[in-house]
């Protein structure tokens, strides 16, 4: 039995309204899928959202991720919980559509989704999905390219008010270590006139580097005073108590004639090698700096012989750890007693402490009194 | 960083297991609570201290001054009271003998 032509020609049409109607839906999720990968960004993902509503012939739609709305949304669906299922509430027309990290709210199709409609919201959703972990995950990258990039950027102003060697003082030779355990670090060195400052921030990274640079930074006007101990004790200590740190430091003035005043702030000892080897060692005069007031302000003096030695440095070395324990102030002590020249101490303690892990911030200055011509 | 805690005759005793360094301070800054009357740190765990755990029971101890709240440093293992020797604290710090 044949059609009647009418009824033929009615179902062919409407045959190829189906059509023409699935082949726009691929298209657009075919559009979708595209647009999903190549998303940049929170409001481009809201945008997608708008079409996507349009599309589906719905009034409004809304994102819900990580535990807020993002954009807009009406004060009625503001106070949905999030669901674990997908949900239909026939009062405002809303369909609910979880995803991974939050759901889709969309509303204001009268007719309801059809099952085609329901399946391109299905696909949207897991789609929404994905594309926010992408999101999330490419916010990530951008954070840690900008942390590297400061890191960087405070680094080299660091190295620039921190220097990394320091002039010899007039009458002595200086041979030094200054390496820092990361990019920045909370030793520090400084020179003005005959005076000589090697220091160590308690801590390590970012916070103990921008307190070596500040007090770098207050060094030269602290040791233009007529009390230099009392200066830096006044001008230092508020900024270290309020960031619960200290500093131990040891401070030279080096005299042309073999003549040196030093104070030490809880600073390891000096150490110095005498012409027959014999080591002598100068302890702390106060406690470190950021503490407690030192009782008294006084520099001690000790003179040097031509060809003696004094070393100062930080804790970073005797606290370099090898498998035996620290690498500790007798090994120092026991390698300087052994050199008499400063550059063969210097090669023979890197060789030294090759096999040991140096954790912390290592500085060391050593200073050769070569006499008055 | 191993920490115990637990009271004997009134007083709050934190018994630490480890290394005092820079790795361990930012936790135990949570776990050592400054309680009335008074506290006490048993080290006798403890064989390595840097400047970050120095600052750590400076700052320990800043706190109980502040709030009257008696503090004690027990147990030291010779390591540490070398450290505490060399950079001045051993005589400043309320050290059990």
């Amino acid at each position: 039995m044949s059609l009647p032509p009418q009824q033929l020609e009615h179902d062919l049409e409407a045959t190829a309204e189906a059509l023409a109607d699935c082949y726009d839906r691929s298209v657009f999720l075919e559009r979708l899928m595209v647009r999903t990968a190549r998303l940049s960004s929170v409001s481009d993902l809201l945008e997608l959202l708008g079409e996507a509503a349009g599309e589906l012939g719905c009034r409004g739609i809304a994102l819900f991720a990580d535990g807020a709305w993002r954009g807009d949304v009406p004060g009625w669906l503001a106070r949905y919980p999030a669901p674990e299922r997908r949900f239909r509430e026939r009062g405002q027309g809303l369909h609910g559509l979880p995803f991974g990290r939050g759901w889709i709210a969309l509303w204001g199709k009268e007719a309801g989704l059809n099952a085609y409609d329901a399946r391109i919201a299905d696909a949207l959703a897991q789609m929404v999905g994905a594309a926010w972990e992408n999101l999330e995950a490419q916010a990530l990258r951008e954070r840690l390219r900008l942390q590297e990039y400061e890191r960087q950027l405070a680094g080299e102003i660091w190295r620039t008010l921190v220097p990394a060697e320091v002039p010899a003082p007039e009458g002595y030779g200086l041979y030094s270590l200054f390496q820092p355990a990361r990019e920045v670090g909370g030793d520090f060195q400084t020179a003005h006139g005959a005076w000589r400052v090697l220091g160590d921030i308690s801590g390590k990274g970012l916070p103990a580097a921008m307190h070596s640079g500040l007090l770098t930074g207050l060094m030269p006007l602290i040791l233009s005073q007529s009390d230099p101990v009392a200066a830096m004790v006044a001008s230092a200590t508020p900024a270290l108590e309020r960031s619960e740190v200290f500093a131990t430091l040891a401070l030279l003035h080096l005299h042309p004639e073999g003549r040196v005043g030093w104070f030490s702030f809880g600073h390891p000892p000096l150490l110095l090698r005498r012409r027959d080897g014999l080591i002598e060692r100068f302890r702390a005069s106060a406690p470190p700096l950021g503490l407690f007031p030192p009782a008294n302000h006084d520099l001690n003096w000790l003179r040097l012989e031509p060809g003696e030695l004094l070393l100062v440095y930080s804790d970073g070395l005797i606290e370099a750890e090898g498998e035996q324990g620290l690498y500790g102030l007798e090994r120092v002590a026991g390698l300087l007693a052994q050199h008499p020249r400063p550059q063969e101490f210097l090669l023979t303690l890197e060789r030294d402490l090759s096999g040991f892990s140096i954790v912390d911030d290592l500085s060391l200055q050593l200073y050769e009194f070569r006499g008055t011509a | 960083m191993q920490v115990e805690r637990y009271e004997d005759q009134g007083t709050t005793v934190y018994k630490m297991q480890g290394r005092l360094d820079a790795h361990q301070v930012p936790a135990l800054k949570s776990l050592i609570e400054v309680v009335p009357p008074g506290i006490v740190l048993d080290l006798a765990g403890v064989n390595f201290i840097d400047s970050t755990g120095l600052a750590f029971l400076v700052g320990v101890n800043k706190r109980a001054r502040e709030s009257k709240i008696g503090l004690k440093l027990r147990n030291l293992q010779d390591p540490v009271r070398l450290i505490l020797e060399m950079v001045g604290l051993y005589d400043i710090l309320p050290i059990e003998r």
